[in-house]
């Protein structure tokens, strides 16, 4: 289990209501699960997650398979909300 | 010219910096501008803001343009900030041997913009309510 810092971007931050916070997990998905579920009923918060894409370390962890992403202690997990340069 | 900032956008500046090539027979310039309206209601202004990577993810998106087509010059730039209705967002010129592919090249580089470049948009609208554009669906 890691202890790592998510970093909200954009709508992300509104929906979040906060730039960041810290949560105990082992994979992208455990993360993302336990950002959810501190705030459940908020289907903003959801639907900007389901839309966004996610660094970890500065690094694509892609749109799905965050099942598969393992992180590392201290990991930094950003999420970037769907683009809309133009 | 690369590059996203705060500064006004100039379609001057950036013609100027793709046209003067004797190889380029065709040049092919996008202007994306604020408009007034977003599925029918009346917008005020956008802000943009992006990820500090977005120089980095602007310039792959240019890099596979020039892989892909037989680009003699190009440039790509994009505002960020609050900007109002007429103002320039982004400009996109492609300088090419003929028109067919500058026109290709132009349109990949402003749709890759789109799709791949983390820039975000917020608009305001006339009513005073103000929301994330696309961010949830």
């Amino acid at each position: 289990m890691a202890t790592v810092t998510i970093h909200y971007w954009a709508a992300a931050k509104d929906a979040a209501g906060m730039a960041e916070e810290s949560v105990n997990a082992e994979t992208l998905a455990d993360a993302l699960d336990l950002a959810r579920g501190r705030r459940a009923g908020n289907q903003s918060f959801a639907a900007v997650l389901s839309r966004s894409s996610f660094l970890v370390n500065g690094i694509q962890a892609g749109h799905n398979a965050a099942e598969s992403v393992i992180l590392p202690d201290a990991a930094d997990i950003e999420v970037l909300p769907a683009f809309a340069g133009g | 010219m690369l590059g996203v900032g705060e500064t006004p956008l100039s379609v001057a500046d950036v013609y100027a910096s793709v046209s003067d090539v004797p190889s380029a027979g065709g040049i092919a310039l996008f202007v994306g501008v604020v408009r007034n309206e977003d599925e029918g209601r009346g917008v005020t202004e956008l802000g943009y803001s992006a990820h500090p990577t977005v120089e980095t993810s602007l310039r792959e998106v240019v890099e596979k343009a020039i892989s892909q087509y037989p680009i003699q010059a190009i440039s790509a730039v994009h505002r960020i900030g609050d900007l109002k209705i007429g103002e320039i967002a982004v400009i996109v010129a492609v300088a090419c041997p003929k028109r067919g592919e500058a026109f290709d090249a132009c349109r990949q580089v402003i749709d890759q913009i789109k799709d791949t470049v983390p820039i975000w948009k917020r608009q305001r609208f006339t009513d005073g309510d103000s929301e994330w554009v696309g961010a949830e669906g």
